[in-house]
């Protein structure tokens, strides 16, 4: 086995030349940071960059005891919770409706808007909403014209977050979209005309046909979705700085707003276990999409 | 043969030596080139100051030149760290002495006493003992004082008449007129509270009422029981049904706090040395405002400015050049860089080379020597666990300022103070 993958390495040895360059950046860049973010978690935080003194665990032990670390990861938890379902059911109807053949006319220009999002900038995206849902924003605005009351979106805990969540659907939806509709493109037609014989109606052929072909794409969004939610960070960091009272003081934000203080040891540690968590949960995502297939 | 051979191996030794010694002498004069690496945080405005200072050496020093380099906030304290700590390669370090003293003490110490550096700088008499205890840690000098940030509060003239009588110097006052910018349709007052929300205190407290301490003092001892109820009743300009705080506050940093007083969405701002000259100008969008001392509880004589920190250079213990670096230091105090300091950053720690008939509308109150200015504590020079202690404050401030009530505000308030203590004690 390692011999013929050795053998394949040596035919293509000109491939693996190429993409090695990216490896490359991606171990300077990426791994290595990684690992040393990890290993800098084990000391005391003011001595990292001079004398470094090892405190094993005590690091993490102070985060068991701390009251905002729980805070940032139940906030964390159940963002994630909610934002990944309503991306995933959000982004079906669209690509649903996108695909559907009575939508002819303007389907480019739908797909770009759907899409363009995605490529904004995120710093961008959450200055402009920001303004948008300020106290005397555009939203506030619109909503004396039609005679309600103003509402605190991003002053008052609950809406905050909710804003946020609003935001990230927005920036993120259109990913989604553009993956489930790619994969409708491979989806046999003539099952349809099957089950149109069969009698099915549109929602049993949606039903049995379209979700479970759609299934790579569901997967694939699904993990994406989840590792994107859970690090949430620049709308927390240009909106809301983590407010209002810490209610939306994401679990990453909250290892910046330590490092910010220079409380690199705490810092490193919050991050070590955000990113062992991300690992866990889409470990058990695929174990689960795994045994499901099968 | 062999006289031929030492012959010839005489003259290729006195080649060689020939070679060396024009090398040395050439490597002697190419080594009194010296370059001193500087990192600034800010904008290419502080560069002027840099290249006056650079000039007024070269005078006396014509082989020395600088390296200036700016970077971000964000970016320069981390970077100053790991150079100071580890990887070295800058002589010297511009920034706010608060930051300075955090980089110091997580240093482990590693910025130079500058105390026998400004005693041999002419023109020393400029720096006051106020400016010196803000450079100082545990009686070491870390900062080279260059230009104070001192602010006032400002208040705009061009939405609600404003009588003699209704200038906001006193609390009531104060909060009176946020109320009446508040009924004429903008923020009453602003201040940032997304990032440190407990300067509104120093404002206030320190400087409109010369409470020092407010929080925790040198001993290090939590006084917050002592001002708990005037402590609540600032944050009640927030909180309260009647608030005059601009709400949005809460997810404001300072340049979205900058962006708001320049669209003319605030009543009462702080205005600092560094900025009132430029909002002075017609195009600023700020408008018509002016300049007074920040509230006091009782008497509006007792008010003050707020001498918010000092701006100033720092030296490596690692820094590849130090002495030439030492050399520079004494050309900061001279007049044609503190010019070069007051027209780029709006300050100097020399008011003797500002004309003051040059100053603008509102730059007046800064270099008038009648008006009180009080210097906000600092403590990041005595206590290493000091960010810690910070931390904790900064943390019960942000939930105080989401309080339902004032009851709950003095409750956090209490739980604060007994973690000041905890934390303290956990220290000593």
């Amino acid at each position: 086995m390692i011999i013929t993958k050795l053998k394949l390495v040596r035919k293509y040895w000109l491939l693996y030349i190429f993409i090695s360059i990216f490896a490359g950046i991606s171990v300077v860049f990426g791994i290595y940071p990684m690992i040393s973010s990890i290993y800098y978690s084990f000391f005391k935080g003011s001595t990292i960059l001079t004398s470094r003194d090892f405190i094993g665990l005590s690091n993490y032990l102070s985060l068991i005891h701390d009251e905002y670390f729980w805070k940032s990861f139940r906030i964390t938890v159940i963002f994630t919770t909610i934002s990944v379902p309503v991306n995933i059911v959000a982004a079906l109807l669209l690509s649903a409706l996108l695909n559907y053949r009575g939508i002819k006319f303007g389907r480019v220009f739908f797909k770009l808007a759907i899409f363009i999002p995605y490529i904004t900038p995120d710093v961008v995206g959450a200055v402009v909403w920001k303004q948008v849902f300020n106290t005397n924003g555009a939203m506030n605005s619109l909503l004396t014209i039609i005679r309600l009351s103003p509402i605190n979106w991003l002053t008052s805990p609950g809406s905050a977050i909710g804003v946020l969540a609003f935001v990230e659907l927005w920036k993120h939806v259109g990913l989604y979209t553009i993956i489930f509709l790619t994969n409708y493109q491979l989806i046999d037609k003539t099952l349809y005309e099957a089950a149109t014989i069969d009698g099915a109606s549109t929602f049993q052929a949606y039903r049995f046909i379209t979700i479970p072909s759609l299934r790579p794409a569901l997967t694939l969004n699904g993990t994406y979705a989840i590792i994107q939610f859970l690090k949430t960070f620049t709308v927390a960091r240009i909106i809301t700085f983590g407010g209002p009272n810490y209610s939306t003081n994401f679990l990453s934000y909250y290892a910046y707003s330590k490092y910010e203080r220079m409380n690199f040891g705490s810092a490193t540690a919050i991050a070590t276990f955000l990113f062992f968590f991300i690992l866990l949960v889409t470990f058990a995502g695929k174990s689960l999409a795994t045994r499901r297939e099968r | 043969m062999k006289r031929k051979v030492l012959i010839s191996l005489l003259i290729g030794l006195l080649a060689l030596g020939c070679i060396f010694a024009g090398g040395s002498a050439e490597t002697k004069s190419s080594s009194e080139k010296k370059v001193i690496t500087i990192w600034y945080e800010g904008n290419d405005q502080r560069l002027p100051f840099f290249k006056a200072a650079e000039a007024e050496m070269q005078k006396d020093y014509p082989n020395y030149s600088i390296n200036a380099i700016t970077f971000d906030n964000a970016t320069i304290v981390p970077k100053s760290l790991q150079a100071v700590t580890a990887t070295g390669g800058v002589d010297l370090i511009f920034n706010e002495a608060s930051r300075l003293m955090i980089t110091y003490q997580q240093s482990g110490g590693g910025f130079e006493d500058l105390t026998d550096i400004v005693a041999a700088t002419k023109n020393n008499g400029v720096i006051t003992a106020s400016d010196r205890s803000i450079c100082s840690a545990r009686d070491k000098l870390i900062v080279f004082p260059i230009n104070r940030s001192n602010s006032g509060l400002g208040y705009k003239t061009d939405i609600i008449e404003i009588s003699e009588d209704q200038i906001p110097n006193t609390w009531n006052k104060f909060v009176e007129l946020g109320r009446r910018y508040k009924e004429a349709g903008v923020n009453g007052w602003t201040l940032h509270l997304g990032t440190n929300p407990e300067q509104i205190f120093n404002l206030i407290l320190t400087a409109g009422n010369d409470i020092h301490g407010f929080w925790i003092d040198k001993t290090p001892k939590s006084n917050i029981p002592k001002y708990k109820e005037q402590m609540a009743d600032i944050i009640e300009l927030y909180t309260s049904k009647n608030a005059i705080w601009d709400r949005d506050a809460i997810n404001e940093d300072f340049a979205a706090m900058y962006t708001k007083i320049q669209s003319s969405q605030a009543g009462m701002f702080r205005v600092g040395n560094w900025n009132v000259a430029g909002w002075d100008k017609e195009n600023s969008g700020v408008g018509e405002f002016s300049v007074t001392t920040y509230p006091s509880f009782t008497d509006e004589a007792a008010g003050a400015l707020s001498a918010g920190g000092v701006r100033g250079l720092a030296l490596p213990k690692n820094a590849p050049e130090k002495e030439a670096a030492k050399v520079f230091l004494q050309y900061c105090l001279s007049e044609a860089a503190q010019k070069a300091s007051f027209q780029t950053m709006g300050s100097c720690v020399d008011y003797g080379v500002v004309d003051t008939d040059k100053l603008s509308k509102n730059q007046k109150i800064f270099f008038d020597p009648n008006v009180k200015v009080v210097a906000t504590d600092y403590y990041e020079g005595l206590f290493s666990y000091y960010p810690e202690l910070l931390e904790a404050f900064q943390k019960s401030l942000t939930k105080a300022f989401s309080a339902k009530d004032r009851a709950e505000i003095i409750s956090i308030l209490d739980k604060l103070d007994i973690e000041l203590n905890t934390i303290i004690a956990k220290n000593k």
